[in-house]
């Protein structure tokens, strides 16, 4: 069965990887800041305050609307941190597959021309000189 | 022997000993207010104008006096222990004057315009997560019955239990001992966490009127 690449998620299993590399990596420093920063704030703050009417009255509904806008704002940040890491890993591991898809058509000999990629994707400079190296071979 | 992993658990453990040392104060404390400075192991916090505490030092029978004008505000020490190894409190007061609750109307709200006492007592229960705070607050209420538990117009982590009721105690010094452990267990329906520090409280800020009483010998951490 012919497999539709368009609708891959991920490029490869590189891909994938380093897309949940950068997620985590993106993700968990902000999850922790996020729950040192509440604890700092309203924690050290109601310690400080210690009478629970004072901690009522003013801290419990300050620590209300913060906790709302965290819950309005989280999903848009990680929605936007999500898509950065997939763009960002998918043009840099896109092109691995290429690469070595186009290496075989070359040294099976169904394909001489230039290797190429998209505009967008890293990786131009080793392309460049695949097919430096490439002409070389075959001119000698 | 002394590789990196042995010197990193050794650290570790003089930290945790260190950290258990601090957090076990030496019980039970003692307030007998019979020092000029007695007052220097008590952090206040005010929040609406200040009430006066003053300590009158006596060799025997020092106390800590309390008048408050229109005013909220306490004297706070902060205490770690365990309520279910320690779980007693004891202490005496004597009301000189109540908070005047009958200009007060009642309103939809509650009873929060209400809510002030000739004298308190607070044991506080202190969390990591700011919404699991507690407290258990001793109360002498001129209008409510002895041994009922309400729950504050401020917050239902904070429950009140009535100890001494009416004016007929007034004027006199009252001996009270309770079970912290139980009374948080009546309140509650749970069994507390470690006690984080205990509190002093005479405040008019409601009713706008003016209360006074006195505060002595308040013993903490100990068992029956």
């Amino acid at each position: 069965m012919k497999r539709n690449r368009r609708r891959q998620f991920f490029a490869n299993k590189l891909h994938r990887q380093t897309f949940l590399l950068f997620s985590i990596a993106a993700l968990m420093p902000a999850i922790l800041a996020s729950i040192a920063l509440y604890y700092l704030i309203f924690g050290v703050t109601a310690n400080e305050m210690g009478f629970l009417e004072a901690i009522a009255s003013n801290l419990i509904p300050a620590s209300r609307k913060v906790a709302l806008i965290l819950l309005a704002v989280t999903p848009i940040v990680i929605l936007v941190l999500l898509v950065f890491a997939y763009r960002m890993t998918h043009t840099m591991l896109g092109p691995y597959d290429r690469i070595i898809k186009e290496l075989d058509d070359r040294i099976t000999g169904k394909k001489s021309e230039d290797i190429s990629l998209r505009k967008k994707d890293k990786f131009w400079p080793l392309v460049n000189k695949i097919n430096r190296l490439l002409h070389k071979i075959q001119g000698s | 022997m002394f590789n990196k992993r042995n010197i990193f658990i050794l650290v570790l453990l003089t930290m945790g000993l260190f950290a258990l040392l601090a957090y076990s104060a030496r019980l039970p404390k003692l307030f007998p207010f019979n020092r000029e400075n007695a007052l220097d192991e008590w952090e206040e916090r005010i929040f609406k104008n200040r009430v006066l505490y003053k300590v009158e030092p006596r060799r025997e029978g020092g106390y800590l006096l309390a008048q408050s004008k229109d005013a909220s505000s306490g004297l706070l020490h902060r205490i770690g222990f365990d309520p279910k190894k320690y779980p007693m409190i004891s202490w005496e007061w004597k009301v000189l004057k109540f908070p005047d609750k009958s200009k007060v109307k009642p309103s939809k709200e509650g009873w929060l315009e209400k809510d002030d006492y000739a004298a308190r007592v607070y044991v506080i229960f202190p969390s990591w997560f700011l919404v699991n705070m507690r407290c258990i607050e001793y109360v002498w209420a001129e209008d409510l019955p002895e041994g009922k538990i309400i729950t504050s117009p401020y917050w239902h982590n904070i429950k009140l239990i009535v100890v001494e009721a009416g004016r007929d105690n007034m004027g006199k010094w009252v001996f009270e001992e309770r079970n912290i452990y139980e009374d948080y267990k009546k309140a509650f329906g749970r069994s507390p966490g470690s006690v984080g520090a205990i509190a002093l409280m005479t405040d008019t800020d409601n009713t706008l009127s003016t209360a006074e009483a006195q505060y002595t010998a308040i013993r903490v951490g100990y068992k029956k």
